[in-house]
């Protein structure tokens, strides 16, 4: 599994000397910074700035320090559609670049970036932007859907209906997993953003929508629970996700949790006024999966320049 | 062997190879799709039989039609319709000279003709007189009405389809008819050139006109007027036989409507070896005889779907049964309608949350309404718009609500229709279409 604790890479003490050196603003409260995954204070980075790649190294400089985060890492984008960059149903693949190009530098060796897609990959995965970076940076790009090897059967002990499912086996194997969904609008959840995005991790996503799509999306969140969650909402589709093309917003935000409940909590505002519209948000509340009270979270605004 | 028989044996070989490569792929099958796409419609392309009856049938006006492809920069085009006319020039002066250098059919049928000679059996003659200049003439008298009945029998259109076939079979009855003659021709040499080949018909007449114009309708006079009086009555009962029954089929996209494709479709085939979906199959159903053999769209056999960013189909009919569309104008046609099943559907039926139709519509056709009463409106409910469905068929493909076949059917439409919506919002998104050619 990899949610590995997460002193492993990044040690309090690191995140004090950098907090130090003015990255971060030292608002923080000085108790239990980063004991159990949901405690009170939940650190949800949000960055601004108009440069996507900039945008990126900024988050990485500041979430990871000089850490890397293992000598393999599982990357889970999305690239499900065929849309362009532009059109934000996909993650944008600049963002995708600079995080490879930062991981790489800092010791990891391996980036792989498994996706089932919703469209062909061999169609959408060039068209979304990121297969031409990914193996830029001479990583590999994984269509889940061209064999049912790739998967593992996992039992999924806490959850309600999702009792087991089949899921990509890279996300068990590798030292760290980053979610680096897109934030837009979704027809049947009203959004897609983080918890959403492993739909494109699992085989049978059908078995979803036949038994209580959002009660499935938060029994994966309590399994699957990344290492970190980068939120790609440099722009936003407001409707007819989860494809479009639909009416988009920039905000030109990258939101960054270790809680990917906090992150999709924190994300959802950009979309509703509460967190709380979005059912499977409510069930991850009630299921104590992460922290979805954006009261209870240390919010760290930082505008990159 | 004089030095031009040599040369003669060695071009058609040449012809005849390059054609059973383009019709069943080759050795190669991975060479044919590096080829362009309208490589496709090459073979079908060069009978002069199918430009010159569909040009009657669907009142063409090919001048017009040259001169707009050139303007459009659209050279393949353009040089498609150069071909028929040194075609014709060609029989005009040396008659035949097509069925003896380039036919690939007639290729066939010499090679099995060579074979009867060498087992010195007495030739049958099963076949006693000319079929041809009927078959001819009755396909000019349909084409004056406006359907083209008898051009499936075109050579080159049967030796395109050869490979073609679909689930059943009786789809494989339409690749056979040249096989079946081919067998004949082990019995009565070349018995489907000198007497039932319409396009060789066609050339000998071209021929003939040049050189002794009065004799050659004397001399026809009773096949003429044999064919037309078969021909004009068949293609007028057949097309009210047409009209009087609603589209039950899915054509593919720029065929227009039922009427307009299954009038002029010569089923070469070549739109069905051109779909990367194989969506587009053999309609097998006998009952619909005006459709008989049909290129129709099949969404239910393993869930296909008429790809967003694909106009392939568009490409390559020789005849113009289904019109040539830019990728842009193909996203923007309805060729079907989708349809819930709304006791099937999982939102509708069980009050469950699913969506995943409207999810999976790429042109935003499905819009989402809530139960009124629901205090966080958790169960969305799919709606199609009908004015937006284009009939793609991704909902469908899409559905899986546990009935066979998911709770959403195609529904054929009367006549296929431009959408005006800018469903595409982001100018980028083209210049970025790997497809667009």
């Amino acid at each position: 599994m990899a949610d590995k604790s997460f002193n492993e890479f990044f040690s309090r003490r690191d995140f004090l000397k950098l907090s130090a050196a003015g990255a971060i603003s030292l608002a923080l409260p000085g108790g239990e910074l980063f004991g159990a995954a949901a405690a009170d204070a939940t650190d949800v980075w949000v960055f601004h700035g108009m440069d996507n790649y900039k945008l990126m190294q900024k988050a990485m400089e500041t979430v990871f320090g000089k850490k890397s985060l293992g000598k393999n890492v599982a990357l889970k984008v999305n690239a499900a559609w065929e849309r362009t960059p532009a059109q934000g149903a996909n993650t944008d693949p600049v963002l995708v670049d600079a995080f490879l190009a930062g991981v790489l530098a800092a010791g990891t060796s391996h980036v792989v970036v498994p996706e089932n897609p919703c469209r062909p990959a061999k169609k959408a995965f060039p068209m979304s932007g990121i297969l031409p970076v990914v193996e830029k940076h001479k990583q590999k790009m994984i269509d889940l859907q061209s064999d049912s090897k790739y998967y593992k059967n996992v039992k999924l002990k806490d959850a309600d209906r999702l009792k087991q499912a089949k899921v990509a086996r890279y996300f068990m194997e590798a030292d760290a997993v980053v979610n680096m969904p897109v934030a837009k609008s979704h027809g049947s959840t009203k959004i897609s953003i983080a918890m959403k995005n492993w739909m494109g991790a699992v085989e049978d996503r059908g078995f979803w929508h036949k038994n209580d799509l959002y009660q499935c999306i938060a029994d994966f969140a309590t399994y699957l629970k990344p290492t970190w969650t980068f939120i790609d909402a440099t722009r936003t589709m407001m409707s007819k996700g989860p494809q479009g093309p639909g009416p988009l917003k920039h905000p030109h935000l990258l939101i960054v949790s270790k809680d990917q409940v906090a992150a999709d909590a924190y994300a959802t505002t950009l979309f509703f006024d509460s967190p709380y519209s979005v059912k499977y948000i409510r069930l991850a509340k009630d299921m104590n999966i992460g922290q979805t009270d954006i009261k209870k979270m240390n919010v760290h605004k930082i505008e990159v320049a | 062997m004089t030095k031009l028989r040599v040369v003669r044996i060695v071009i058609r070989l040449w012809f005849f190879i390059a054609a059973v490569f383009l019709v069943l792929g080759g050795p190669l099958p991975q060479a044919m799709t590096q080829l362009p796409i309208w490589i496709r419609k090459i073979l079908p392309q060069f009978s002069l039989l199918a430009a010159f009856t569909e040009t009657i049938a669907q009142r063409l006006n090919p001048i017009a039609n040259f001169s707009e492809a050139l303007a459009q920069k659209r050279w393949a085009l353009a040089c498609y319709l150069i071909a028929p006319c040194v075609i014709a020039a060609l029989a005009i002066w040396k008659g035949r000279f097509f069925c003896r250098w380039v036919c690939p059919a007639g290729s066939a049928f010499s090679l099995s003709a060579a074979l009867t000679k060498k087992t010195k059996t007495k030739p049958w003659r099963i076949i006693r007189k000319p079929v041809a200049p009927i078959l001819f003439w009755a396909l000019i008298g349909s084409a004056l009405v406006g359907v083209t009945l008898f051009l499936p029998l075109d050579p080159l259109s049967s030796f395109n389809r050869i490979a073609g076939r679909s689930a059943g079979w009786v789809t494989w009855i339409p690749g056979a008819v040249l096989p079946a003659f081919l067998l004949l021709g082990i019995l009565q040499p070349l018995a489907w050139c000198a007497w039932v080949c319409p396009l060789g018909y066609f050339f000998d007449l071209l021929k003939k006109i040049r050189t002794q114009p009065a004799a050659t309708f004397n001399s026809q006079r009773r096949q003429i007027i044999a064919g037309l009086a078969i021909g004009i009555p068949v293609a007028a009962v057949w097309k009210k036989f047409r009209q009087a029954k609603p589209a039950k089929a899915i054509m593919p996209p720029g065929s227009d409507s039922t009427e307009h494709f299954s009038s002029t479709c010569t089923r070469c085939y070549a739109c069905i070896a051109a779909c990367p979906s194989g969506i587009i199959k053999i309609n097998s159903s006998a009952t619909e005889l005006d459709r008989l053999f049909l290129p129709t769209l099949d969404y239910t056999a393993g869930a296909k779907v008429c790809a967003e960013f694909c106009n392939e189909c568009t490409k390559v009919c020789p005849v113009g049964a289904i019109r040539t569309l830019a990728l842009e104008q193909k996203q923007q046609l309805q060729i079907a309608q989708a349809k819930i099943r709304r006791k099937d559907c999982i939102a509708w039926g069980k009050n469950e949350v699913c969506a995943v139709c409207d999810e999976y519509c790429p042109y935003s056709a499905i819009h989402i309404e809530y139960a009124p009463d629901d205090e966080y409106h958790d169960i969305p409910l799919p709606v199609i718009d009908s004015e937006k469905c284009r009939g793609c068929g991704y909902c469908k493909k899409a559905c899986v609500a546990p009935v066979s076949g998911g709770a959403i059917d195609m529904l054929p439409v009367e006549k296929q229709k431009t959408i005006h919506d800018s469903y595409q919002r982001d100018k980028n998104h083209s210049s970025a279409e790997p497809m667009d050619g």
